[in-house]
C-alpha cells in the first residue's frame, strides 16, 4: 500500500463522511441541471435561439453593466461622504443609507411606476399646481437600471464604508505632506485601496440583478431569468429552460472569474501598527458641502423617500386592507417561513463549518466552499434543479415501491425550504466562518487536550462563543427570505401566501394600491432587522 | 534500545515529517526522545518547526511520515493517529486559550470529573491563585492567566506536559519568578515537559536538556549543564563551539 492510501484510511473519519453527505445534499439542484443537459434541448429551443437568445443576452449584459456602474457611483460617493465628512445628523444618515436594501427590487419598481406613470402621483401633482399633466414612460431598460441600482447600491455602500473607515489617518497625512490635494488622495489612494470592497459589492449587485424576476417581468424586459420562467411556464418546455439556465450558470461563472481577476496580485491591506489612528472626519465647506448633500441626498431621496412616500400614499387610499386580518395572516405566514429558512440555513452552515474543520482529508476540503455557491445561482436555476430532483425522488418511490409521496414534496413547504437553504446557505455560512477564524483553533484544541471529544467541545466551548455570529446569520437569512420572490413564486405550496407573493400578485393584476400594505409591512419587518444589524456594526466601528 | 530504556522514555519520535502545503516541509526527519521526569527546551527561530513538533506530539496535526511513541504506546504512525484526548498529554498554549465565557474555577475544573472543587482549590493553591476562582480570564493579568492555564493543564494529571512559548507574553519582571515556579511544580509532580522558546535564558533556567531546530531539522541537542560549562564538551552530538555559534546565530545571543 502506498503512503497516500494508508494516510487516506488513517485520516478518513465519520466527519469526512458527514461532510461529503452535506456537500452532496447541497449539490443536488446543480447536478440535476447539469445532468439534464445530456437529454438534449426541447422543441422550442430553435425558436428561442432564433428570436430571443440574443435579446436575453443583450438585455442582461446592459442591465448588469448599467446597474453595476450606477450602484458603484451611488454607493462609493455616499460611503465617502459619510466616512470623510462630518455634518449634522451624520450618524442617522449613515444608517438610513442601508435601508433601501429593505425595499425589494420589484416593490421599488411598482412604486416608481405608480409615481411617474400615466395617472400616477406626479401627474396628479402637476394637475394640482396647474401644469399640463404628463407622465414619464418609465417601464423600459433605463427605468429598470435606475430602480435596480437604487435598491441594490447598499451592497457597494456597506463594503466601501468598511474600507474607507478602516483607512489609517497616516495615509491621509502622508499624502498631504507629499503635496496631494484631497481629490488626488481620493482617486489615487483611497479609491484604489477600496477596490476589493467595490468589486465585492458590485459582485453581489450583479448576482441580484441576474436573479431579479419581479421587476424585469413587470417592466416587460426580457432577461435570462424572465426567459427561463417564460420558457418553463408559458411554453412548458422544461428542457429548453434548463439549457437557458446552464447558459446563465456560464454567465455567473464569468462574473466570479472577473471578480477574482480584478483583485490581481496587488496588496490592498493597509499596513498599520496596532493602535494607529483611523482617519478623522472634517467639516465640509463651500462647494464640498453641496457635493456631500448630493452624494447622500440622491440615494436617500430616490431610493427611500420617494418609494416609501408612494407606498404610504397608496395605503392611505386603502384603509380597509391596511388593518385587515388577512394582511396579518399573510404576515404571520411570511414570518414563519422566514424563521424556518433561517434555522435550516443556520443548522446546515454550522454543520458545514465544523465538519470541514474536523475533516482531515484534503480531497474533501473544497466542499465547504462549493456548497455555498447557491448565493451566486439565480433562483430560476434553483427552481428548475429543485423541482427536477424532487421529481426524480417521487418517481423513484412510485416506480420501485408504488408509494405516492408527491404530496410530501409539493403539498408542503419542504421543497421551498430546501431551495431557500440552497440559495441562502452562504449568507449564514460566512459570518459563522469569519467568527470561527477569529476565535482560532486553540480553544477547541485546549478542550480536546483536556479530554473532550469533538461534539462535547463544540457544545461546551465553541457554540456558546459563536452566539453573536449565529444571531447575525439568522437575521441575514431571515431578511433575504422575506424579500425573496422567484423561488417562493414557483415552489410554494398552493395555500401558502407570503408578503412578497401578495405584493407581486396584486401588482401583476394592476392593483398597485392593494400591493402597498403587504409591501410596506415587508419593508418594515426587513428594516427593523437591518437597522438592528447595522446599528450593532456602527456602534462597534 | 533495551526494554528498560523504553520504559524510561516518555516520548520518542522516528523520522517525523510534516508539510502544510505538500511542497515545503515544516519539520523533516525529526528523531528525538525524552526520559521520564526530564524537562526539555526546543529552541529555534520563527518558522523552524517548533510549534509543528508540539502539535504533532499533541495529536493536533497529522504527519506525512514518521511515528510517535508516548509512554510506550505508538500514538501516531502511517496507519493510526490517536486523537488528542487519548494521548495523556497536556498543553499550555502560547495565548493560554482560556475559555473566555468560563470563570477561573470552571476553566480549571474543565478537564476534571464532577465534584472536584477540592482538586480545583488544590491546583489554584499550587499556582498561587487561591481566592481568584470567581474571576473571568479577562479580569486577570498576563501572569495570572498563564498560571490558570497551567493549573487547567495539570488538572487531568497528564504524564507529559507541552508548553508553547509559555513566557512570550509576559513582562521581563514576571518571567524569572514564573520560570522558577514552573520548574518547581513540574519536578514536584514528577512530570515530564517539553517547552518551546526562542529565549535561551528561559531554556537555561528551566530545562534539563535542549534541542535546537533550524529549518525543520534538529540541528543539535545538548544538556543544559554542558552548555553552561566552559571547559567540557557537550554530551550529545554537537561540540560546544558549534553549539555556541548556533545559539548566537539562531537566537542572537552570545553565551559566556
Amino acid at each position: 500500500m502506498t503512503n497516500k492510501i494508508r494516510h487516506f484510511y488513517r485520516d478518513a473519519s465519520i466527519w469526512s463522511l458527514a461532510l461529503l453527505g452535506v456537500g452532496l445534499f447541497m449539490a443536488i439542484p446543480l447536478l440535476v441541471v447539469l445532468l439534464s443537459l445530456a437529454k438534449g434541448t426541447g422543441e422550442t429551443w430553435a425558436h428561442l435561439t432564433r428570436y430571443f437568445l440574443l435579446r436575453y443576452l443583450g438585455n442582461s449584459l446592459v442591465l448588469v453593466g448599467g446597474v453595476g456602474i450606477l450602484s458603484t457611483i451611488l454607493g462609493v460617493s455616499a460611503a465617502w461622504a459619510v466616512s470623510r465628512y462630518a455634518f449634522p445628523g451624520r450618524e442617522l444618515v449613515v444608517k438610513l443609507l442601508y435601508l433601501p436594501l429593505a425595499i425589494p427590487t420589484y416593490i421599488m419598481a411598482y412604486a416608481y411606476v405608480g409615481f411617474l406613470g400615466n395617472g400616477g402621483t406626479l401627474v396628479r401633482i402637476e394637475e394640482m399646481i396647474g401644469l399640463s399633466p404628463r407622465g414619464i414612460d418609465f417601464m423600459n431598460l433605463g427605468g429598470l437600471i435606475w430602480v435596480l441600482a437604487l435598491s441594490l447600491y447598499p451592497y457597494v455602500y456597506a463594503s466601501c464604508r468598511v474600507a474607507f473607515s478602516g483607512l489609517p489617518a497616516s495615509l491621509r497625512s502622508a499624502s498631504a505632506l507629499l503635496g496631494a490635494s484631497g481629490r488626488r488622495y481620493f482617486f489615487t489612494v483611497a479609491l484604489p485601496l477600496a477596490t476589493p470592497a467595490i468589486v465585492g459589492g458590485v459582485f453581489l449587485v450583479t448576482m441580484e440583478v441576474l436573479n431579479d424576476y419581479g421587476a424585469a417581468k413587470y417592466y416587460g424586459i426580457n432577461t435570462f431569468t424572465t426567459g427561463i420562467f417564460r420558457t418553463w411556464t408559458a411554453l412548458e418546455d422544461l428542457r429548453s429552460a434548463t439549457y437557458l439556465a446552464a447558459l446563465l450558470i456560464l454567465f455567473v461563472l464569468v462574473a466570479v472569474y472577473l471578480s477574482r481577476l480584478a483583485r490581481g496580485r496587488r496588496s490592498f491591506v493597509t499596513q498599520s501598527v496596532p493602535g494607529s489612528e483611523r482617519s478623522g472626519r472634517m467639516v465640509a465647506r463651500g462647494w464640498r458641502r453641496w457635493l456631500v448633500v448630493v452624494a447622500v441626498g440622491t440615494p436617500l431621496f430616490f431610493g427611500l423617500a420617494l418609494p416609501l412616500g408612494q407606498l404610504l400614499w397608496w395605503v392611505s387610499g386603502e384603509p380597509a386592507w391596511g388593518i385587515s386580518f388577512s394582511l396579518a395572516w399573510v404576515g404571520l405566514q411570511s414570518l414563519l417561513v422566514a424563521i424556518a429558512a433561517a434555522v435550516a440555513c443556520l443548522v446546515l452552515a454550522l454543520a458545514l463549518v465544523f465538519l470541514s474543520r474536523w475533516n482531515q482529508l484534503d480531497v474533501l476540503r473544497p466542499i465547504s466552499k462549493l456548497s455555498v455557491i447557491g448565493y451566486a445561482v439565480p433562483g430560476a436555476i434553483i427552481g428548475i434543479g429543485t423541482i427536477g430532483s424532487s421529481q426524480l425522488i417521487v418517481d423513484f418511490f412510485a416506480d420501485n415501491y408504488g408509494w405516492r409521496i408527491g404530496y410530501l414534496f409539493y403539498g408542503s413547504s419542504l421543497v421551498l425550504l430546501y431551495a431557500y437553504a440552497f440559495r441562502f446557505l452562504a449568507v449564514a455560512y460566512h459570518p459563522l466562518e469569519a467568527h470561527c477564524l477569529k476565535l482560532g483553533k486553540p480553544l477547541a484544541e485546549a478542550a480536546y487536550l483536556l479530554g473532550d471529544g469533538k461534539l462535547r467541545a463544540l457544545r461546551k466551548i465553541e457554540l456558546p462563543l459563536l452566539v453573536p455570529a449565529m444571531v447575525s446569520s439568522l437575521f441575514l437569512v431571515f431578511v433575504d427570505t422575506l424579500k425573496e420572490l422567484p423561488l417562493t413564486l414557483i415552489l410554494k405550496p398552493y395555500d401558502l401566501n407570503t408578503l412578497s407573493i401578495a405584493a407581486y400578485t396584486y401588482a401583476e393584476d394592476e392593483q398597485l394600491g392593494k400591493a402597498a400594505p403587504p409591501a410596506l409591512l415587508l419593508i418594515l419587518l426587513v428594516a427593523i432587522v437591518l437597522w438592528s444589524i447595522s446599528f450593532g456594526k456602527e456602534t462597534k466601528r | 534500545m533495551t526494554k528498560e530504556n523504553d520504559r524510561r522514555l516518555v516520548m520518542t519520535t522516528q523520522g517525523l515529517c510534516k508539510s502544510y502545503d505538500g511542497r515545503n516541509y515544516a519539520l523533516r526527519d525529526c528523531q528525538i526522545s525524552l526520559e521520564t521526569g526530564r524537562i526539555c527546551a526546543v529552541i529555534g527561530p520563527s518558522g523552524s518547526g517548533k510549534s509543528t513538533l508540539l502539535k504533532l506530539l499533541a495529536g493536533l496535526e497529522r504527519p506525512e511520515a514518521g511515528s510517535i511513541v508516548l509512554h510506550g504506546q505508538t500514538v501516531t504512525d502511517d496507519q493510526k493517529c490517536l486523537p488528542p484526548n487519548q494521548r495523556g498529554v497536556g498543553m499550555v498554549f502560547q495565548d493560554y486559550a482560556l475559555f473566555p465565557h468560563l470563570n477561573v474555577a470552571a476553566n480549571v475544573a474543565y478537564g476534571l470529573a464532577r465534584g472536584s472543587a477540592e482538586e480545583v482549590n488544590r491546583l489554584l493553591d499550587l499556582v498561587g491563585l487561591a481566592g481568584e476562582e470567581k474571576k473571568y480570564p479577562h479580569e486577570l493579568s498576563g501572569g495570572q492567566q498563564q498560571r490558570v492555564a497551567l493549573a487547567r493543564t495539570l488538572a487531568p494529571r497528564p504524564e507529559l506536559l507541552l508548553l508553547d512559548e509559555p513566557f512570550s507574553n509576559l513582562d521581563a519582571s514576571l518571567k524569572h519568578g514564573i520560570r522558577q515556579q514552573l520548574r518547581k511544580i513540574v519536578k514536584e509532580l514528577g512530570l515530564s515537559a517539553i517547552f518551546i522558546t526562542h529565549d535561551i535564558y528561559d531554556a537555561m533556567e528551566i530545562a534539563d536538556e535542549m534541542i535546537f531546530l533550524e529549518e525543520g531539522r534538529v540541528n543539535a541537542t545538548c544538556l543544559t549543564e554542558d552548555l553552561m560549562k566552559n571547559d567540557q564538551p557537550p554530551s550529545v552530538n554537537a561540540n560546544l563551539e558549534q553549539l555556541r555559534r548556533m545559539a548566537e546565530r539562531v537566537i542572537g545571543l552570545r553565551i559566556s
